[in-house]
């Protein structure tokens, strides 16, 4: 291959790799991910710091032995998370205030809330 | 030429006789064998409301969301059995009328929201539910009814206080119970 051969390939390489990765790195930066864990009767941690005008994926993860339901009215979600499972729940881009979660299945369990700025 | 389609109309008739009698008796046989349960238990702390309110709410929400559920006849037989008996297992542990007051205030004011926005938009009762069961269906005036006494229910319960939060309080205010947020 001529040397103005293996500068094309290369260039195609890299135009490639910056092709498939870039919408990824972009889509990543844009992409609120919030992680909570359901263990001992309540949420880890309880009051989260959620990004404004961004979507958010929550990933909610139940350590305890019993099903739970994270639920959230004002986020107009419900989704049961079987014990030892991990759920997630994607929402829109949100405005900023605070939204409450809690677990419907058990009464006595503190609720949580999204702090949106 | 006759004789040859009446040859042949005596087995497949015999076949589908035979293939409705098979199914008759697996639907028997797993009825027997894997029941569904079945069971309206004691009501514990039951909703009291005007007749009203509770005409409405026995007929058209009382049969998954409460231990008064009217099984139909098809709820014996399986498989239907199994699906009946797992939506009103889920719809009482979603919502129990007939456990209403051993609710917190707190989780009842949230039901109440969730019965609000459900009745509101139309999505409760399930069209299907509707479908089986016409007694059910929602008129207008019905629907105003229920969010007229949920509106009076939550007044009892403070709503606006702060411990609501603030998009659930803005929804209140307006008592449009529509989702801010999308699906």
């Amino acid at each position: 291959m001529s040397t103005h051969g293996k500068i094309a390939a290369w260039a195609l390489a890299l135009y490639a790799c910056a092709w498939a990765l870039c919408p990824r790195l972009v889509a990543a930066d844009s992409v609120a991910t919030v992680e909570l864990v359901y263990t001992n009767r309540r949420f880890t941690p309880q009051k989260v710091a959620v990004p404004a005008g961004k979507p958010v994926v929550v990933r909610v993860r139940n350590l305890s032995s019993e099903a739970i339901e994270f639920e959230s009215f004002s986020l107009n979600r419900e989704k049961v998370v079987p014990p030892g499972e991990t759920i997630t729940v994607k929402l829109p881009p949100l405005t900023a205030g605070t939204y409450d979660f809690y677990d419907d299945f058990h009464q006595d369990v503190p609720q949580g809330s999204f702090e949106v700025r | 030429m006759e004789a040859l389609e009446a040859d042949n109309f005596l087995p497949k008739v015999l076949s589908i006789v035979i293939s409705l009698l098979t199914t008759s008796c697996v639907i028997v046989v797993a009825s027997i064998v894997f029941p569904a349960r079945r069971s309206n238990p004691e009501a514990h702390a039951p909703l009291r409301a005007s007749d009203d309110v509770m005409g409405i709410l026995r007929r058209a929400c009382f049969d998954c969301h409460s231990n008064e559920t009217r099984w139909p006849w098809y709820s014996a037989l399986a498989p239907v059995s199994w699906l009946v008996a797992h939506d009103v297992a889920t719809g009482r542990r979603e919502l129990n009328f007939s456990e209403w007051y051993s609710y917190l205030p707190e989780v009842r004011r949230r039901k109440l929201l969730w019965i609000g926005r459900a009745v509101g938009d139309g999505t409760m009762p399930p069209r299907l539910y509707q479908l089986v069961h016409r007694g059910s269906r929602l008129t207008k005036a019905q629907r105003s009814l229920i969010l007229r006494w949920l509106k009076d229910e939550l007044n009892k319960l403070d709503c606006r206080s702060e411990r609501l939060d603030s998009a659930s309080r803005s929804l209140v205010a307006r008592l449009d119970l529509h989702p801010e947020v999308g699906r």
